[in-house]
């Protein structure tokens, strides 16, 4: 065990915050600290800055367009990208579909989706969740038929975030109903156009549209867009969720958090109050925790060592709750003004927060609940 | 930055471990520590050491907790031998450390910031007031204690036979034994003083942080015990026809309880990096951070774990309340998470 930190990496984190400060436009960084959902036209844009820098796909194998930097470094990178006030990129591409065509997709399916999606052009959404299937995945209903070249498709999939701005959508459809329901699953790479398709806002309790509900009718998708062999679809989805969960402690997001909880509370005159600057304290104590244990994950990522704890699910449930928590003292802080109806446009940063507070109700749902999360711990503790 | 344990590492861890499980570890066996080497594992060469750091120290510690061994190592071997430390070059702090780390002689720290008080009066350097709850100070040899003087702490080495010191014993209640001191306007002689009058308090400070984080690395031993031994018993117990382990409620609760040790390692990873790394400020900051979590997540570690063990776990013959036992008294032990919160709220210098 090697504690120290590496020089160098100081140095790359003063690399990018170089960068940041010339290539990120002020107003994109003030909207986008405010709390509201991204706009596709900020993600677009700065998607494209990135890729002028190399840089829009730090995750990546470096034959796909990746960096080649270290996970500490990809941290690094988001941290300071986080607390800038830079937009993020489509996650659903980046993150969640790329990753399994790197890892399932054929050349031709790889050569057409991932330079699109590393240029920006391209924004995807996930096709997962149905109304009758959430924790309780592998229940999914949406149909895809097999006729000649093409699968047709119905059915209903819903918590779609971004789906309104998406070209593609990444669906798990039934392909086989006569075997058990993990094994009759297939991965299939869907045109957001198609005929067929209707794609309707779900307006969450932030008031806020970032959600959809996807309806499949008679969509014709070529054999071609399916990932995998068919029935392996559950072997792609699982590979994505533990990628998701692998990122999701949010120390990024959970450091921009608190520094803004700390500035609100002392512009509010709170930082002299002994019990809110406890309060204050209670969460930073938990953030240096979730920061270490993230430092621990990224290090460990890919080695043997990564398996001996259930790191992802350890990471998930504490990250969200730590936004939750912060949120909710953000919320107080504001006082009367946290339960003012307030509207995206208004100029106030006082209504970013109680959006934003609304909105991360979510995160302790999405990616497996924190239920299902805690059912994952227990396992690797004693077994199913 | 590496986490995994390296080869030496995990020899040390090993060889703690092989040794602490043939129970029944006690004062007899302070000798044996000296000689594995425990006693000077974080101190250098220069002063008899072994040339080790505060992660080695880390690492006996953990494997002594989850032994759930009670003797003074932290307090001793971390605490009054870093007090000491830095003033080896005055020959008395020299000989009283060389016999530390041989295990010879045992040194006892009383570093209470208040309590103790050092005079000049007509007839002299005079100590009056007390330190309490001196761990190890029952059968120590010379206790190193912390008195203020002036505006600040002054460090004194005291043989325990000097006239005028009086020891009241006691045990606390994890079983460990402990002691008050108190000193009658004790005459000290200025040979008896380490250091400038009044200027230890750093000195102090940095020897608490290294005891704070062996601490720390201890709860996280006595957790994993008490965690394990509570995953141990859901899989073998059985109620309404199962093993208890099948029931969500304590399967979640058992997850809790992970999600808390882990959360305790990872700050002590924080606090152990900063001492090899940080200035003054931020790493006190991230000590007093591993020792709040270090405090909350024993506490419910230990609490659950009576809790999931039914009635079994309300014995004085079994285990478990040994563990909980064990964790209060390490969270009390320099400064309780409450304490260092306070701190970190900016409500109290520590």
């Amino acid at each position: 065990m090697h504690l120290e930190r590496d020089p160098a990496d100081a140095a790359f984190r003063e690399e990018v915050r170089a960068f940041l400060r010339d290539a990120l436009p002020p107003d994109m960084a003030q909207r986008n600290l405010r709390g509201f959902h991204p706009t596709k036209a900020d993600m677009q844009a700065w998607t494209r800055i990135l890729h002028a820098r190399g840089w829009s796909a730090p995750h990546w194998p470096v034959e796909h367009g990746g960096t080649g930097w270290s996970p500490l470094r990809r941290h690094l990178f988001e941290e300071e990208c986080f607390a800038a006030g830079a937009p993020p990129t489509c996650t659903a591409a980046f993150s969640l579909v790329a990753p399994v065509l790197q890892r399932f997709g054929t050349p031709e399916q790889q050569q057409r989706h991932l330079p699109a999606i590393l240029r920006g052009d391209t924004f995807w959404g996930q096709g997962f969740s149905e109304p009758n299937a959430g924790s309780d995945l592998a229940s999914l209903r949406t149909r895809a038929l097999r006729d000649g070249e093409h699968y047709v498709v119905d059915g209903q999939k819903t918590w779609t975030t971004e789906g309104h701005y998406a070209d593609w959508l990444f669906c798990l459809v039934r392909t086989d109903t006569t075997v058990a329901p993990q094994r009759g699953i297939s991965f299939l790479l869907i045109d957001a156009r198609s005929p067929g398709i209707t794609i309707r806002p779900i307006i969450s309790i932030d008031g806020a549209h970032s959600l959809n509900e996807v309806f499949f009718d008679g969509v014709r998708v070529p054999v071609e867009n399916r990932v995998g062999d068919e029935g392996q679809g559950w072997t792609c989805a699982k590979f994505l969720l533990e990628n998701e969960r692998a990122f999701s402690a949010e120390v990024p997001r959970n450091k921009r958090m608190l520094a803004r909880l700390k500035a609100l509370a002392a512009a509010q005159g709170l930082a002299a109050d002994p019990v809110f600057a406890t309060r204050i304290a209670e969460i930073e104590v938990e953030l240096a925790a979730l920061e270490w244990l993230t430092l621990r994950a990224l290090s460990e990522h890919g080695s043997d060592a990564a398996g001996a704890w259930p790191a992802g699910s350890l990471l998930h449930v504490l990250g969200s709750e730590l936004q939750q928590k912060t949120g909710a003292l953000l919320v107080e802080a504001l006082g009367e003004r946290g339960v003012i109806h307030y509207d995206a446009s208004d100029a106030d940063h006082a209504a970013g927060i109680t959006a934003d507070f609304l909105y991360r109700r979510a995160v302790t749902i999405y990616g497996g609940s924190n239920e299902i999360q805690r059912n994952l711990i227990a396992r690797h503790l004693l077994g199913p | 930055m590496h986490f995994a344990l390296d080869e030496q590492q995990t020899l040390l861890r090993d060889s703690v471990a092989r040794f602490v499980a043939q129970g029944g570890i006690g004062a007899a066996h302070w000798q044996q520590f000296a000689d594995m080497g425990w006693l000077g594992a974080g101190l250098p060469e220069s002063a008899g050491g072994y040339g080790g750091s505060a992660l080695d120290v880390a690492i006996i510690a953990e494997q002594l907790g989850r032994g759930l061994v009670i003797e003074p190592f932290v307090e001793v071997a971390v605490l009054a031998a870093q007090a000491l430390l830095p003033l080896q070059h005055e020959p008395p702090a020299a000989a009283a450390l060389a016999e530390l780390i041989e295990g010879r002689s045992i040194v006892a720290p009383a570093l209470q910031p208040q309590g103790a008080e050092l005079s000049q009066t007509r007839s002299g350097l005079r100590l009056s007031g007390a330190q309490t709850l001196v761990v190890g100070g029952t059968r120590a040899d010379r206790f190193v204690v912390a008195a203020t003087e002036g505006g600040g702490l002054s460090l004194l080495l005291l043989d325990a036979a000097t006239p005028g010191l009086r020891r009241h014993d006691y045990r606390l209640i994890d079983g460990s034994a402990a002691c008050d001191l108190h000193f009658d306007e004790m005459a000290i002689d200025g040979h008896q003083r380490l250091g400038a009058p009044g200027g230890a308090g750093p000195v102090i400070a940095a020897a608490r942080e290294q005891a704070i984080v062996a601490q720390c690395a201890q709860a996280l031993g006595v957790m994993d015990l008490a965690l394990s031994t509570t995953r141990d018993y859901l899989l073998q117990r059985r109620q309404f026809g199962a093993a208890i382990a099948s029931f969500q409620v304590l399967r979640h609760r058992l997850a809790d309880m992970l999600l808390a040790q882990e959360q305790a390692r990872a700050t002590l990873h924080g606090a152990l990096a900063a001492l090899s790394a940080e200035d003054g400020d931020a790493r006190g900051r991230a000590v007093s951070i591993a020792k709040v979590q270090s405090g909350r997540s024993g506490r419910f570690v230990g609490a659950q774990a009576i809790q999931l063990h039914g009635g079994i776990g309300m014995t004085d013959e079994y285990l478990i309340g040994h563990c909980f036992k064990r964790l209060m008294v390490l969270d009390q032990a320099q400064g309780s998470a409450a304490a260092h919160l306070a701190t970190l709220a900016g409500r109290s210098t520590p």
